[in-house]
């Protein structure tokens, strides 16, 4: 219970502390936009000039490769399982 | 010609393309409605075949005079920053009271664009009614369910678009809450309602045992329900091209703005098209890996389309893919839970549309953050406006599917006997036989 309880306390004062941000330093800990304003835009995507564009390129690639060698190895597993 | 008569006439193309675009979009997004009944079809077992079906096609009728008489009014209603009390006095909900002397509900030849506009909503309207169709197939009272669609895609989700889908929407002018494509409008919404419904509504013959563990409940066809899938899929490319606005006249000087969405903002297909593509990739993958089934693999797109939807015309393209395969990802989990609670979603739709429509709207939150909102006097995209949206979307979908649900099983008008399902409904409500040549199992 007490366990629990200590939990509870610690998702309550994280949803707290989120609620009670103010807009302006919320915007700054979650910006990823390479605009201030509408007017004029161009590339207007999350991290456009950034090197954060790279990071989700290379998570991209690692979830199709993580996919296809997970399917490699069920297959193999399974052949050797069903001959 | 004068630059007069040449601008008239710019706009008189304009309007008439723009009439045109939402026409076709309109009429791909019945692939939508095809789609779901072939999914929930196929899903369903031999003796119920036909009353799934005929229940996908009469919420369709109910749906469309219901947003007739309440829902478009209702839209613009809701734009003057109320929450729960209808603005009779906007402008443009005066305007399209159906019985109204505006002139604003029926052919105007002055008017080219609020048929075309109501249309496009009405089929958004009949996506939230098939959203919940799927998770109460095979049990629910035909009189039931059309007193819940009616009232739900009549009315109850188009309150949350006037919140949530236009500028003028609390959620939007005071919170900067953004949801481009409708995963907290549209798919949050239904989820959750049909989440509210099927508490009440009890699982399918047979799912559960006495000791609360699970039985598989096999739908008659797995390649109607796999191929079901893939045209919802393409419907949804008509309801995401129908979620911008054309650049016509409406718009201002078109030249200058082109396409805008829902909020106003500049955008273009071309932003739409590299993240529909991306999100829903993903979420098959992701999908696939987590599942290795075919049907939840197909779900799996819908779940990367829908978690990319609210910041579809922002996210960068890879981004969007590791969305939609987190959407992916979640989903059978969600669904797992759900099971134990002993809560029985025939198609995952509450999964798929509510709690995936969840990452969607707070994905914005967290990986969108300060992009500035179309007026200064509207808050940028923050972590707390989207929660704050996604809150607001569960309690709408949710509260009131679980009280219709109640006073309808009350009064004895939400689930079949045992007795009826037990032979099956085709036979006992005199619906067509949906394979009469076959031997059928219980």
């Amino acid at each position: 219970m007490n366990a629990i309880r200590q939990k509870t306390t610690a998702v309550l004062s994280a949803l707290a502390l989120v609620l009670g941000m103010t807009t302006t330093a919320q915007a700054g800990l979650f910006n990823t936009s390479p605009i201030d304003t509408w007017e004029g835009a161009g590339a207007v995507f999350n991290n456009a000039g950034g090197s954060g564009v790279i990071v989700w390129f290379l998570i991209l690639l690692a979830l199709m490769l993580a996919v296809i060698i997970t399917a490699a190895r069920t297959e193999k597993r399974h052949e050797r399982e069903h001959g | 010609m004068s630059p007069e008569e040449l601008m008239a006439v710019i706009n008189v193309v304009a309007d008439t393309a723009m009439e045109g675009y939402y026409w076709w979009a309109t009429a791909i997004m019945i692939a939508i409605h095809a789609g779901f009944m072939m999914y929930e079809m196929g899903a369903s077992r031999a003796k119920n075949v036909m009353h799934t079906g005929v229940k996908n096609i009469l919420a369709f009728a109910f749906t469309i005079p219901a947003f007739f008489v309440v829902g478009w009014w209702a839209y613009w209603a809701y734009q003057s920053g109320n929450i729960f009390i209808p603005d009779w006095n906007h402008e443009f909900a005066q305007y399209y009271v159906p019985w109204g002397d505006q002139g604003g509900m029926g052919p105007n030849h002055q008017d080219g664009a609020s048929g075309i506009f109501w249309a496009a909503f009405t089929l958004f309207a009949m996506t939230t009614a098939s959203i919940v169709s799927g998770s109460v197939i095979e049990r629910i009272k035909m009189s039931g369910w059309l007193i819940l669609v009616t009232i739900f895609g009549g009315f109850i989700w188009i309150v949350g678009a006037g919140w949530g889908w236009s500028t003028g929407g609390w959620l939007v002018a005071d919170w900067g809450f953004r949801d481009v494509c409708a995963a907290g409008v549209v798919h949050m919404a239904a989820g959750f309602f049909a989440l509210g419904v099927l508490v009440n509504l009890g699982p399918r013959q047979g799912r559960f045992n006495a000791d609360g563990s699970t039985n598989e409940v096999a739908g008659h066809s797995g390649p109607m329900a796999a191929a079901g899938l893939m045209v919802i899929i393409l419907g949804f490319f008509g309801f995401l091209g129908a979620c911008l606005i054309y650049p016509s006249s409406m718009a201002g000087t078109s030249a200058d703005l082109g396409w805008i969405n829902i909020y106003g903002i500049k955008s273009n297909l071309s932003a739409f098209a590299f993240n529909t593509l991306m999100g829903m990739a993903g979420g098959i993958m992701a999908a696939w890996w987590v599942t290795r089934d075919a049907f939840w693999m197909m779900g799996g797109a819908l779940c990367g389309i829908i978690s990319v939807a609210s910041g579809i015309d922002l996210w960068y393209p890879g981004t969007a893919f590791v969305v939609g395969a987190i959407g992916g990802l979640i989903m059978p989990y969600c669904h797992k839970m759900l099971t134990s609670w002993g809560i029985d979603d025939a198609v995952g739709a509450v999964s798929v549309h509510g709690f995936v429509g969840i990452w969607g709207v707070m994905s914005v939150g967290i990986l969108l953050g300060g992009y500035p909102a179309p007026s200064a006097d509207i808050p940028a995209i923050t972590f707390t406006g989207q929660l704050v949206g996604a809150i607001s979307f569960f309690l709408l979908g949710f509260v009131p599917g679980y009280v219709l649900s109640w006073i309808l099983n009350k009064a004895g008008m939400l689930r079949y006997s045992e007795a009826i399902l037990e032979k099956g409904v085709d036979s006992t409500e005199g619906e067509t036989q949906a394979y009469p040549d076959f031997q059928k199992s219980s």
